[in-house]
This record gives C-alpha cells, structure tokens and sequence, in this order.
C-alpha cells in the first residue's frame, strides 16, 4: 500500500473564490506601496550594481568597463579609503557617544518632574530642525573666534580649538554636532524605559539594590532592545552623513586634507560635479557592503546581549 | 428592480484599481524621450504656430542676479516679439537638474552653469557650431580666453555668461601703518613685483598676540580659485591645450608650488594658524579687510561695490599676482559662467537667438547694472553703474574699470580643460598636503598629475 504523502508535500488547498478575491484585493490595495518599491528602491538599486560596473555620464548610454571602477576606487585613487576613514572614524565616536547621551537624557526624562513634557519636547526640537538650518548654526556655534563654544573655552583660560580648519578637529566638530540630535533615540529610550515592568523594581529593592544596581542589572538589560535599535539605525546613519558636511564645507570639498571628506560627500562629486556616475555606483556598492557588514556583525552579536522579555 | 446602472461594490473596486494603475503607470510612463543623437538634427526649425514660441530658460543666480536675470529677459521679450522666455531660477544644484532633464528628455532651452566643458564631454549638450555659422555670430568680439573655454573638439558647446577678473586688493590704510606707502589712487601701487618681493612685504604685515595667534595676518595666496595660476607666474600651466597633456608636474609648477609652502613656512610658521585666522575671520564690515586686519586679499572686480558697500570709508587699490623667476607676466585670473543649449531643446532656434542677444547685447546691459561683472565682449567704454560715485570722477572710474578689463588679456584660459572640476579640486588637495609638509610639492604633483590623467582617459570612452 502506498504510503500516505508527507504532511509537508501535501498540496496546499486551492483558494475559495472568497479568499482568492480577498487576496486579489489586498494585493490591488497594497499595489501603490508595491510599485513605489519596486520603481523606487527596488529598481534602482538593481540599477546601482549594473552601473557600477559601466563607465556612465547619465546623458549618454553606459560603456561596460567590467571590474574597473572597483579597481580604481580600492587600488588607484587614494579618496574613497580616505573618506571611508572619515565616515567610520565619525561613526565610531558619534553613535556610542550618542547613544551614551540620548540615554542619559532618557533617565532625567523618565523622572517624576515638573515640566516634564516641556523638557521632552526641548530635547525632542533639534532633531526636527532641518539639516541645513542646525548645520548653518553650528557653523556659528563652532567658529573659531566668535564662536560660542570656543567663548566658553577661552573664559576659564582654555585654549581656542580651530574647529572647523584643523584636520585634527573636523571630525570630532561633527561629532559634537551629532550629538545635538539625538532627540529621536531619546523618544525610543523613553518608551523603552516605561515598558520595564515595575514589579523587577520592587524585587530588587527587596533584594537591597541601590540605585545603580538597579539600573545596572534592571533598566539596562530590560532596554537592550532599545539600545539595539538605535545602535543598528545610529551605524546605518552615520555611515551615510552627507547634509550637515555639505552645508559646512561650503559645498563638495572635504577641508583641510580632506580631513571632513565623508564618503558620500565623494559620492557626491563623483556623480555629479564629474558626471562618474558608474563610478559613483561603484562607490555606492562598496558602502552599501560596508553598511552591510557592519550591520550583520552587530545583528550576529545581539543575542550575547539583547534581552527580550519574551524569547528567555 | 434594475441593477442596471447601480455602483456596486465591485464596479467601485474594478474602477479604483484601473485608476491606481492607470495613473501610476502614467507617472511612471513618461518613457526617456531619446535625447538627439546629434546636434544637428536638432536644428530643425520648429513646428509653424501661431503665438509666440516659448522658450525655458534655467539660470543659477538669486537674489539681485535673479531680479537682473528677470530683467535681461523682459528686456529681450520688448525686442523679439515672436519668443517668450520662461525663466527658472535654480540657484542650487543646476547641474544635476539640467543632467536630470536632459536624460528624461526634457530639458530646458537655454540654461546656465559654471562648467561648460565637464557638460559638453559628458554629451549633455547642443553643439551650437551650426548657428554660429548660419548667424554669423562675431566670435572675434568675445575675449578670447573666454570663449576658449565654450570649446572643445573642434565644437562651439555655449559661450560665456558674463565675465570677472579676479586679483589682489588692497587696504591703503593697513600698508601704510606697515610702512608702505601706496599713493592715494587705486592704480598708483602695482604691488610687489616678484614672489621675493611678496613675501618681503607680507613679512610686514602679519602680527601675533602673547598666544601666537594671529592678530593681524599676512595675505594668503594659496586662498585662491585655482591654485594654477600661481604655475602661470612661473611660465607654466595644468594643461597644454595644443597638445592635450596633462603639465600639472612640469618644473615651473614644482616651482611654484615649492614657492607656496615655502612662503607660508617663513610668514605665518604653520598653515594650520593661516587657516585658524582664514576660517575664524568675519565677513562684511566686521571682516579682516574692511577692519584692516589683513592688509591684502583676494578677490574679483565685482568686490569693487562689495567693499564699497561694507566698508565705504576704507580706501583700497589692486594688483596683479607677482612673477616668478620663469614668470613673464604679471597675471590676473579671469572667470566666467557659461550659457548654453542643452541636448534635447526642443526650440533650438529661438534658443540661439536668446543666447546669442544675451552674450551680445545681455550681459552688458547686466554689467552696467552695477554688479561689476566685465562684460564678455571687447568694449572698454562701459562703467558700471555707482563706479562714478565710488571713484570720485568719471575718467578714474574708467581707468579703474581698463585695467580690470586688460585683467582678462592677462589671463590664460581656465576652463580649456575637459576635467576642469576635477583637476581644481586635485590641485586644491595636494596643495593641503603640501603645505602641511606631508608631502614634497614634487611629489604631490606628481599624484595630481596622475589623477588627472586618469579623469581625462574617462573624458575620452565612447558615448
């Protein structure tokens, strides 16, 4: 006698015409996000990886030149590693101080205090300012003469630092920057911090936790999640600083040395100040790998980590 | 009961989902209007029409430059009854909207840019050469070295939009507490002579506080456009026209480059406080210039009224960049944006016909309009408006307007280069190197020779 087909090889039962036309609209229904996916990210990030293998001026058809943009871009010129430098060395300091920061101001927030939601809301403003506005007033807030930060150095007799025309301080200027606007990661540790439950509180008091041992081995492992979060978006982001450096620098140049050349600032000049855009998707490619890894290695390292409340 | 006519559940949903996808296949569906493959074809005349044919004209300025912009067109409207000008403003990021426009086939008629040669390589483009030649258009009246930067293969790609000269000026107040006495117009003090005269004089000036801070600076000469025309005083150049080489390493620019960092080395010690002073100065009347704080600085016959604005009680003059040892003349830089037709304008006629008034007769009309700009064709018989007043006669405003004008028979060609924006920006970066002492000025030309070269093979791939 035949043995019964397996469970998992059984044909699925067909779709009651009900079902079929319920699917049928879900899809009509969700078809204007779908096609916006697929001619706005879908497509062109497909496009990306075949024109980076093409020497392409945008106006006239694309040259196949196979391996050569990588070739040039990892081997002959001496920018991409130089602004790849750049974008890790700011992503490297911005995200952990900020994530330091929005944390810090997550707990003061998260306190019973008058005007807590004006206090909220204060910190929340920045990260609503368009890039542009808060970069033109750093521009102000960093120079190196009448700037407000240098004002405050030079009033208990430290020294003016030359924000914005050492190769030494361009990159911890924007870090600095980037600090102003972590507004957005405050929300999400708020929310984070309300969802501890309270009852883990009260254990640990009964235990004889302090304060810091509260936070310590309560707040901190029951916001793992949070921190996770805005770890993995904070790398994919400050990977990607292109405004802020565009607006500082007075356009596509990288300052002193290059020392504030980001890569997609020369991205940008690739692209569009010498019409290398099958270079400039060679460039994109190559971040995107980078962006990719970075995010896997922190995506492989969470469960040593990450709690979540419900999977433990 | 009839259903006949009834909207039912189903009708709505077929009709919305046929709508959905009719208008986004439509937003989706304006297909890439394939761009003329040559120039030529696309001198067709257009289609006979009754009204006048508008024209899209795409510039880059704001602000007063718009509202003269405005102007110039309304002007042009009075002249040519049969030709509408539609003017956008696009003072940011033009050239990637005209790239834009021209691959989705819909480009504008006439736009402006400062980079004309970077366009025309990239094939973005309409080779205007045959209505150079129908119209008759007198080359011979535009300054040559500005006109030599709308060409390339043997091909008129546009013309030049207007045109500056830029230099060195001077605050007489500032040189004269330094002990140099500069007489009392703007022309009696040619300035130094020679790169050894040059750092002598900046020696005088620069003045530091109990910190070593800079108090009152030195002129800084590798805050320039382009640092090649410090190759020209030396009797050198980037780019060798005639032969299509990349010079960027000839001896003269090694020269001149070793030159640069040796006179930041003797006036200001590091460049790194040159730049604290640079980036830390203020602008307008609280700027290093107008507050005598920096005695000489660079800038373009436009800066005339800037000053005048800011500052009106300083008394200032101007000169030319000194020679170097190999150096045969005593340089000014002349600058310029660019007008043209891109690839694909579907009015190519009466586009010509408002890009050839403009350059003719338009920017004049814009350099009288005060904002100091040298107009593109040979005429010394113009004075910006306000120069009078600023001057003090009219036969001095006139001397002062020549000598910027000669400014441009005193300048090579900038732009002759088909990776002009790109071998700027290499120069500009191996000068940082250099200056910072990373790098020998030999080798760091070297490195921007070699770059260059590559940038310009690119230029070269088939379309």
């Amino acid at each position: 006698m035949q043995s019964p087909m397996p469970r998992t090889f059984a044909r699925r039962p067909a779709l009651g015409r009900t079902a079929t036309k319920e699917a049928l609209l879900g899809v009509l229904f969700a078809s204007p996000w779908l096609i916006r996916l697929f001619v706005l990210n879908v497509y062109p990030i497909l496009a990306a990886f075949y024109y980076s293998f093409t020497r392409y001026r945008i106006t006239s058809a694309p040259h196949w030149v196979g391996l050569a943009n990588y070739v040039e871009a990892l081997t002959l010129d001496k920018l991409p590693l130089q602004a790849l430098y750049n974008s890790l060395y700011y992503s490297l300091f911005s995200v952990p101080l900020g994530l330091a920061l929005a944390l810090f101001l997550a707990l003061l927030l998260n306190q019973s205090v008058a005007l807590r939601s004006f206090f909220r809301a204060t910190f929340f403003i920045p990260s609503i300012v368009p890039a542009v506005a808060s970069a033109v007033l750093w521009l102000w807030i960093l120079n190196s003469r009448t700037g407000l930060i240098n004002a405050l150095l030079t009033s208990v007799g430290l020294p003016r630092i030359p924000w914005l025309s050492s190769p030494t301080w361009i990159k911890p200027a924007f870090i600095l920057m980037s600090l102003w606007g972590v507004g957005q990661s405050v929300v999400i540790f708020l929310a984070g911090l309300q969802d501890v439950p309270r009852h883990l509180y009260d254990a640990a008091e009964v235990d004889g936790a302090g304060t810091w041992a509260k936070f310590r081995f309560v707040t901190l492992p029951m916001i793992t999640p949070s921190i996770f979060f805005n770890l993995v978006m904070g790398v994919i982001g400050s990977l990607q600083i292109f405004g802020p450096a565009f607006v500082i620098m007075r356009g596509p140049a990288g300052g002193p040395k290059n020392a504030g050349l980001f890569f997609v600032l020369y991205l940008y000049n690739q692209a569009f100040q010498y019409l290398n855009m099958g270079y400039a998707s060679a460039l994109a490619v190559i971040l995107f790998v980078v962006i990719m890894a970075m995010t896997a290695l922190i995506l492989r390292s969470s469960p040593a980590w990450v709690y979540y409340e419900t999977t433990r | 009961m009839s259903t006949g006519n009834r909207l039912t559940r189903r009708s709505v949903l077929k009709a919305g989902g046929v709508a959905v996808v009719g208008a986004t296949l439509a937003a989706c569906g304006s297909t890439p209007t394939p761009a003329p493959a040559a120039s030529s074809e696309s001198t067709a005349p257009p289609a006979a029409s009754t009204g006048p044919t508008t024209i899209t004209y795409w510039h880059l300025w704001s602000g007063r430059y718009a509202d003269i912009q405005q102007k110039l067109v309304d002007t042009f409207m009075k002249e040519h009854a049969d030709i509408k000008v539609d003017v956008l403003p696009v003072p940011s990021a033009i050239r990637e909207k005209i790239l834009t426009a021209v691959a989705a086939g819909q480009p504008p008629d006439v736009a402006t840019d400062g980079d004309c040669q970077t366009m025309a390589t990239a094939g973005a483009l309409t080779d205007i050469t045959p209505f150079v030649e129908k119209r008759g258009t007198d080359l011979k009246a535009i300054y040559p070295i500005l006109l030599e930067g709308t060409r390339w293969n043997g091909k008129q790609w546009g013309f030049p939009a207007n045109a500056g000269v830029e230099a060195w000026y001077y605050n007489k107040d500032a040189l004269s507490k330094a002990g140099v006495d500069t007489g009392s117009g703007p022309l009696d003090w040619a300035g130094p002579e020679t790169w050894a005269d040059w750092i002598e004089l900046n020696k005088k000036l620069i003045k530091l506080d109990n910190s070593g801070a800079i108090v009152e600076s030195a002129a800084l000469p590798w805050a320039v456009r382009g640092i090649d025309v410090w190759f020209w005083t030396n009797g050198g150049k980037a780019f060798d026209a005639a032969s299509g080489k990349v010079t960027i390493n000839s001896p003269e620019n090694v020269e001149a480059l070793a030159w640069l960092v040796d006179y930041c080395k003797q006036v200001f010690g590091s460049v790194d406080k040159a730049n604290e002073f640079q980036s830390a100065a203020g602008s307008a009347a609280d700027g290093p210039f107008c507050t005598g704080t920096q005695a000489i600085v660079y800038g373009g016959n436009w800066d005339i009224s800037t000053y005048h604005d800011w500052c009106a009680s300083v008394k200032f003059g101007f000169f030319r960049f000194p020679k170097g040892p190999k150096g045969t003349d005593r340089y000014a830089y002349g600058a310029s944006d660019w007008i043209y037709m891109p690839r694909g304008a579907k009015h190519p006629e009466q586009a010509y016909t408002y890009i050839e008034w403009y350059v003719m007769k338009g920017a004049t009309l814009w350099n009288k309009a005060g904002v100091d700009l040298t107009p593109i064709i040979k005429d010394k018989g113009l004075i910006p408006d306000g120069h009078v007043e600023i001057f003090g006669s009219e036969e001095l405003a006139q001397k002062v307007n020549n000598w910027w004008l000669e400014g441009l028979e005193h300048s090579l060609s900038t732009y002759n280069f088909p990776a002009y924006g790109f071998m700027e920006n290499e120069l500009f970066r191996v000068r940082d190197l250099a200056l910072a002492g990373d790098v020998t000025p030999s080798a760091a030309l070297d490195d921007a020779q070699a770059s260059v070269e590559r940038e310009l093979e690119k230029t070269k791939l088939p379309a």
